[in-house]
């Protein structure tokens, strides 16, 4: 079960220009110290039980990521509550802490432990994450030296190689080529067969219709509808259209 | 907070140590010489230092002193502190991608960094076994009292870390501040000179320097064959302990704004 309650984001916009210790002291004397606040989510307040596949949809700077990052405890909420109960995967960024100059036997042991997984899981695990990625005869070759499609079928292995009770997932069912996608997408499926529960971003409201049983649909950090999937993904339709 | 802290420690330790491997592997992988270098490297500082400030400007007063190991002594743990918390201070913003991607302690990488050069420090150590050897100085028992000493340089460089790699998130001056500090702060130690150069009036503001009294705890081991004095065992430790409460004190009270400022 997740529950979000009121919850709200605020970053200080402008912030990037006054990194130097001299632009600080000039402008503090100055008294132009103020950042432009920009609140990214705005009292965002919903309810998932174990088992729904939650679809988030919305246009670019809607706050969709932001929203997952802080489901996922990356970003601490301004204002509100979030209470998750239940293992997190969040697959924000496939690959995170993966360095080019390590092969991919070291990778996977360097981003699963970024992932939280232990030792003995992931010596345990070792073998179905190659076989998943299909990338047996590379393991011993630095990542520099892979293609993207092998970054990501590897970087896609590790994150689904645990079972969790909630997962996220940022846009990132297109990794790979045709066959790797499928695979991908099945492995998906199975994960939410099996009872978890899925947050998901996505542009396109056919993924969600498909796989989604409930949506979210944000615009400039508010929320503007939450219920079946079916419902919000037409009536997002129908605005966009217009 | 202690208490929070060996925690984290603790549940991240796998994490830590794959940092650790990852910055061991990534350092030496395309030299020739590998892992040599870390051996090498104080070998060679110790041997130029010694050629310049034994031979040409003459700065040792008592001629009977050991200089090639009262020097790599000073240089090896002089060292240690310089990158332990020149490598912590920039942990933070480079690893940008894990801190706003993952959710995951932010203490874990200035940790890291300062792990990681523990790893050159036991190489640097051998340099300096090999100096002593060569030079035929004599080891004793109390030489097991030197692990003691890097434990607390060890806190000591951790606060500092701390404190550095979260000022660092804000103003990325520190960078080229620091490297600045560090070397005002090395003619500061005695590390290639004799206190005893030192005139009456100043002695004492060099003796307070913690930097010192780590060096000098070692040299009181190695070069003098004594154990340092109990009031030297408590300075050490407590300047350590205290160093590191206030930087992860620090740090924790900024971590939470890092998201905005990388």
């Amino acid at each position: 079960m997740i529950k979000v309650e009121h919850v709200a984001m605020r970053f200080n916009l402008g912030v990037e220009k006054v990194n130097t210790l001299k632009e600080v002291v000039i402008k503090a004397i100055k008294g132009e110290l103020r950042f432009k606040e920009f609140w990214a989510l705005k009292d965002v307040s919903f309810q998932i039980e174990t088992g729904d596949v939650l679809g988030v949809i919305g246009s670019n700077g809607a706050g969709k990521s932001t929203l997952l990052k802080v489901i996922a405890g990356v970003l601490e909420p301004t204002e509100g509550k979030v209470s998750v109960d239940g293992v997190i995967a969040p697959m924000l960024e496939l690959g995170a802490g993966f360095d080019s100059e390590l092969t991919g036997r070291e990778n996977v042991f360097l981003n699963g432990a970024v992932l939280g997984y232990g030792k003995k899981f992931l010596t345990d695990k070792y073998d179905e994450i190659v076989a998943f990625a299909e990338l047996e005869d590379f393991m011993e070759v630095p990542i520099r030296n892979y293609s993207s499609g092998m970054l990501a079928r590897l970087a896609f292995s590790i994150a689904t190689v645990v079972d969790p009770e909630v997962l996220i997932v940022d846009e990132i069912l297109s990794v790979g080529d045709a066959a790797f996608q499928y695979k991908s997408r099945q492995k998906m499926e199975s994960m939410i067969a099996g009872g978890t529960t899925v947050l998901f971003v996505s542009h396109a409201t056919e993924s969600i219709r498909e796989i989604c049983n409930k949506a979210l649909w944000l615009e400039h950090g508010k929320m503007i509808m939450f219920g079946e999937a079916e419902e919000v993904c037409d009536q997002y339709m129908r605005t966009v259209e217009h | 907070m202690i208490p929070g802290f060996l925690k984290t420690f603790y549940r991240y330790r796998f994490l830590m140590s794959q940092l650790v491997l990852r910055d061991f592997k990534i350092k030496y992988k395309r030299s020739i010489l590998g892992v040599l270098w870390s051996v090498l490297h104080p070998l060679f500082m110790m041997l130029i230092m010694t050629v310049v400030f034994e031979n040409l400007f003459r700065m040792t007063s008592s001629g009977s002193m050991n200089y090639p190991v009262y020097i790599i002594t000073g240089l090896v743990i002089f060292n240690y502190f310089t990158e332990a918390t020149t490598s912590a201070m920039s942990s933070i913003i480079n690893s940008f991608s894990l801190v706003t991607k993952v959710s995951l302690p932010k203490a874990v990488f200035p940790v890291s960094k300062v792990l990681s050069s523990c790893v050159n420090l036991f190489f640097s150590l051998i340099a300096l076994y090999v100096v002593i050897i060569v030079t035929k100085e004599r080891i004793t028992v109390h030489h097991l009292l030197l692990i003691y000493d890097f434990f607390c340089l060890f806190l000591f460089s951790l606060g500092i870390g701390f404190f550095l790699a979260a000022l660092t998130v804000f103003f990325r001056d520190m960078i080229y501040l620091y490297n600045l500090l560090t070397l005002a702060w090395m003619y500061m130690t005695p590390v290639f000179y004799d206190l005893s150069i030192v005139g009456k009036d100043m002695i004492n503001l060099f003796r307070v320097n913690p930097m010192y009294q780590y060096i000098s705890f070692a040299r009181n081991i190695i070069l003098y064959h004594a154990v340092p004095s109990e009031s030297q065992f408590l300075f050490i430790f407590f300047v350590g302990l205290f160093m590191l409460i206030m930087g992860y004190f620090f740090f924790k009270n900024q971590q939470n704004k890092f998201i905005y400022y990388i």
